[in-house]
């Protein structure tokens, strides 16, 4: 698949918010691409940045520069009125299936809303409407008058697919859609969200900081590190030659649900923790915690770029070798 | 089949009006509450005129008459019959209870979720005039209130409604804005801006109901303490002429341990305790009724 | 062969609620010998947290009780000890750390004030010297510049930080039993993978047990010795960790172990899900495998009766009607 097919690209997003203490620099200069029909999985632990991009691309969060274009159109300074129909293609699913539903609303309401606001099916029809797509994400439509508190994680981690899925859009942005659920239950979630994009070929942007869950699910996986992307490669290649010392780093942090692997397998120590989001960084930002770091990677900042085909890393490491 | 069935029932009773009507009914303790509370309404705004009794003949022959057969609530120091006093004074009572507490509902919500929703600058701005107003004592500003009206105006209960709601609305204001900030970066809000609803939509369908809960139970507090305001400025001759809160104080005036007459002070106060204790289970089962989380 | 140093029997934890009596905890047996890591996983409401307050005497109260069975700490039963002699035992022959560091920090205290006042309770100690001896294991669970930093407010560290002043203040009194209840759960991977490093290293410098209750089947496989699966607060299968994952022998625990995606995985396998939820413990006793409305090996044997909780191999136990190699 060619780049030129790109349905969602990012380009050079910055996203930096004034606190008491500074500027926090949340995203800092990120640019992907998303090809129609694929799951780009974006990981990286917590204050990565990861769940600012996908609010910036639904403009939750004011964009401080850099530009987001969807099937070429930009995104960026569009009022509302022009913003509201683009908005049908683009959906969201959250994180946390408790917060994410209006507990004072059925949930018939709640996924026909989008419906509503966009005047996409008729009044008459809406009801029948929200019973197809309860069934399509599995849940049973004759509970359709119930309140979210009656339903469990799962299930209602489903109800916020099912209102991302009323307007048939073409991308969904996956927010740690499973994080908050049973191992069993995740698994649920997971098939599910495989199957629907296999049925109705939906192109996801996967954020999870679980990296077995990103590579199960995608096919290309960026790695994120305080607002930047580190590592940006096909799934394969990104976990088993992986170029960045920290792609590596968190990867070999990940424990692996089997004792004799678990026992063989080398860890490569990670000290301290990430810097403050309101520190100024100079050089590289993951040099504070690199095992690897030289003298350059304290004065130049790593570009994003092609070491391999396909497999880019901002990391200067390549090049001293 | 079930999913067939289901399918073709209409989408009906689901409001959340219609909800919480339904899980009202069942909660006895509020509908007792509440039709206690309508009894008390329809005896003092019916009776009086049923009966066509009057509360301002005065009768000195007749002054200080405990209740009998004749006078069932008995006369006060005039001779004034107490039942149609109690009942008049009840209406206005009651009026500016509710009159006051609307106004101070409706100003402060629509107050306080614009400060909260907009946030920033504007919200800075209006909670600092909130602040300023609370910073003047609000005797002061009932009483600036009360005197712009002309003298002719004066007992009349209008411009105490105003008043009072015009003091009031500080807290409602203060509280719908602290829920509404916490509301509007909770991630449904967030899912309803993404699927497109407007800030209208986002307020009326997503926060206002969900701070409503809170809204009520404030309410319910504010009618007491209006009416309760309301007999004080009664006291300092601001007030109006006839009203729950003047005949306990005319009542504690007379009341004494000699010719006690404690049904000056008793009846009125049994009214206002029934009142009182109505509206907070009311406001209870209201609160509970608004929240489709209690089982019920 | 001694007494094992914890040895629970037979526990039965209740929560009276309004929607009824919820058996939370019922029927759970184990021991826990010295030294060792012993792993309690499962999904949330297993009773793996309720099973470790009911150890520790923490049950929220009115509601919650000890309805039956024997906790045997060093030859001592603390079923029905007094909540001042509990209170000997908590925090000193067995600390505690939990899922959220700050919630068990008074963010009021500097942590020197928190630590030392441990130390001077517990161990009768002067305030200067147990102000050293926290400065001394807070250097030693990794706190750099552990003397200044001593002087923080909690919300000054961060989850890292928090999670390991938590850990110092655990080993404040050398205990012999470490409950670790979700200690990584709130934090990052290379924290989490830091955090998990320094545990390992304190129970072979100090010998002291751990209890680690996780719902994350890659900690366990990476921390503990022996791991007991609970669901529907029963223990449904019991194994040293490498039997467990190699040859899980009940159907839930085989299912949990499919239905996670692997780091390592190859190609691209379906998940297997569980589908449907756990009973509700309120609606117990059950007189069918618990399990068995979720079981796709389900038969009539295990709607007949509840299977016991039985041996079958050295050092195996498992609650399930089939036989082991039946389960596949």
């Amino acid at each position: 698949m060619s780049v030129s097919e790109a349905i969602l690209e990012v380009d050079a997003l910055r996203v930096h918010f004034h606190v008491p203490r500074g500027v926090v620099r949340a995203v800092d200069g990120v640019s992907l691409a998303l090809r129609k029909g694929e799951t780009l999985g974006l990981v990286g632990e917590s204050g990565c940045g990861k769940s600012t991009v996908a609010r910036a691309i639904v403009a939750l969060v004011p964009t401080t520069s850099g530009d987001i274009r969807f099937r070429g159109e930009s995104l960026i300074g569009l009022s509302r009125g022009r913003m509201r129909p683009l908005r049908r293609h683009l959906q969201m699913v959250f994180q946390d299936p408790y917060a994410s539903l209006n507990p004072r609303m059925t949930i018939a309401s709640t996924i026909a809303e989008p419906m509503r606001i966009h005047a996409t099916v008729a009044p008459g029809d809406l009801d029948e409407r929200v019973c197809e797509i309860m069934e399509l994400v599995g849940l049973d439509p004759s509970m359709r008058r119930r309140y979210p508190h009656e339903f469990s994680g799962g299930q209602r981690q489903r109800i916020g697919l099912a209102r991302a899925l009323a307007l048939e859009p073409d991308v969904i942005l996956l927010d740690e859609p499973v994080s908050a659920l049973d191992v069993s239950v995740q698994a649920q979630v997971l098939n599910l969200l495989e199957d629907l994009k296999a049925r109705l070929g939906l192109t996801y942007l996967l954020i999870a900081h679980h990296l077995a869950v990103v590579r199960h699910m995608s096919e290309r996986v960026a790695v994120m590190y305080l607002g930047r992307i580190v590592e940006l490669a096909d799934r394969e290649p990104l976990y088993t030659e992986p170029i960045h010392p920290y792609t590596e780093a968190l990867m070999s942090a990940i424990p692996v649900p089997d004792p004799v692997v678990e026992a063989e397998r080398k860890r490569i120590p990670i000290e301290g923790e990430v810097p403050s989001p309101t520190a100024t960084i100079t050089g590289c930002p993951f040099r504070s915690r690199c095992p690897q770091a030289f003298e350059r990677c304290e004065v130049e900042a790593p570009e994003l770029e092609e070491h391999r085909p396909g497999h880019l890393a901002a990391c200067h490491l390549p090049d001293a070798d | 089949m079930a999913r067939a069935a289901a399918t073709l029932a209409p989408e009906k009773g689901t409001s959340l009006w219609a909800d919480a009507w339904r899980r009202l009914k069942r909660n006895r303790l509020a509908l007792g509450g509440a039709v206690l509370l309508g009894l008390v309404a329809v005896v003092c705004f019916v009776v009086p005129v049923v009966l066509g009794l009057d509360s301002e003949t005065t009768d000195p022959a007749n002054s200080f008459h405990p209740p009998d057969a004749h006078y069932p609530f008995g006369t006060d120091n005039v001779g004034r019959d107490y039942l149609a006093r109690v009942l008049v004074g009840g209406q206005t009572s009651l009026l500016i209870g509710v009159a006051a507490t609307l106004a101070s509902v409706l100003i402060g919500v629509f107050y306080g979720s614009l400060a909260g929703y907009y946030g920033g600058k504007v919200d800075e701005v209006m909670m600092r005039i909130v602040d300023f107003l609370y910073a003047i004592p609000y005797m002061f500003l009932v009483i600036l209130i009360t005197l712009q009206f002309s003298k002719e105006a004066r007992g009349n209960p209008l411009p105490i409604f105003f008043a009072l709601g015009m003091v009031q609305w500080l807290t409602m204001a203060r509280i719908v804005r602290g829920e509404v900030l916490t509301l509007k970066n909770r991630e449904f809000v967030l899912a309803a801006r993404t699927v497109g609803a407007g800030d209208l939509r986002i307020i009326f369908r997503h926060i206002l109901p969900n701070i409503l809960g809170v809204v009520v139970v404030y309410a319910t507090l504010t009618v007491p303490a209006v009416i309760i305001l309301e007999s004080f400025l009664s006291f300092l001759g601001l007030g109006v002429k006839l009203s729950w809160g003047v005949l306990v104080s005319e009542g504690v005036g007379v009341v004494n341990p000699i010719e006690s007459h404690a049904w000056l002070l008793l009846l009125p106060s049994l009214f206002l305790a029934l009142t009182l204790f109505s509206l907070n289970f009311l406001g209870d089962g209201l609160r509970d009724a608004l929240d489709p989380r209690t089982r019920r | 062969m001694s007494a094992p140093l914890l040895d629970v029997r037979d526990l039965r934890t209740q929560f009276v609620t309004e929607e009824g009596l919820v058996r939370a905890v019922d029927g759970v047996s184990f021991p826990v010998d010295e030294g060792e890591i012993v792993g309690l996983v499962g999904e949330s409401g297993c009773g793996k947290s309720v099973t470790n307050l009911s150890i520790l005497g923490l049950l929220p109260q009115p509601q919650g009780r000890i309805a039956g069975g024997s906790i045997r700490f060093e030859d001592r039963e603390l079923v029905g000890l007094s909540e001042r002699e509990l209170r000997k035992i908590r925090g000193n022959a067995i600390a505690m750390i939990f899922q959220d560091p700050m919630t068990s920090l008074n963010p009021y205290l500097r942590v020197e004030e928190q630590l030392a006042e441990v130390g001077q309770l517990h161990l009768g100690l002067s305030r200067p010297q147990a102000v050293a001896r926290a400065v001394d294991l807070l250097d030693r669970v990794g706190i750099p510049d552990a003397v200044e930093r001593i002087k923080s407010y909690p919300h000054e560290f961060s989850g890292g930080m928090r999670q390991r002043a938590m850990i110092a203040m655990a080993l404040l009194c050398d205990p012999e039993l470490l409950i670790a209840d979700e200690p990584t759960t709130a934090l990052d991977v290379t924290i989490q993978a830091q955090i998990l490093e320094l545990l390992k290293e304190l129970r072979d410098e100090r010998g002291m047990a751990i209890i680690l209750v996780t719902h994350d089947l890659g900690v366990v496989a990476g921390m503990c010795d022996r791991v007991m699966v609970m669901y529907a607060g029963r223990i449904v299968e019991e194994a040293s960790t490498v039997d467990l994952y190699a040859t899980p022998t009940h159907p839930y625990t085989k299912a949990l172990l499919e239905s996670v995606p692997r780091l390592d995985e190859r190609g691209h396998a379906r998940l297997r899900s569980i589908e449907g939820l756990p009973p509700r413990l309120d609606r117990g006793p059950f007189d069918a495998c618990t399990f068995a409305p979720r079981c796709g090996l389900v038969r009539d044997a295990c709607l007949a009766g509840e299977p016991a909780l039985q041996a079958f191999a050295e050092g195996r136990r498992r609650r399930c009607v089939l036989a082991p190699e039946e389960v596949v």
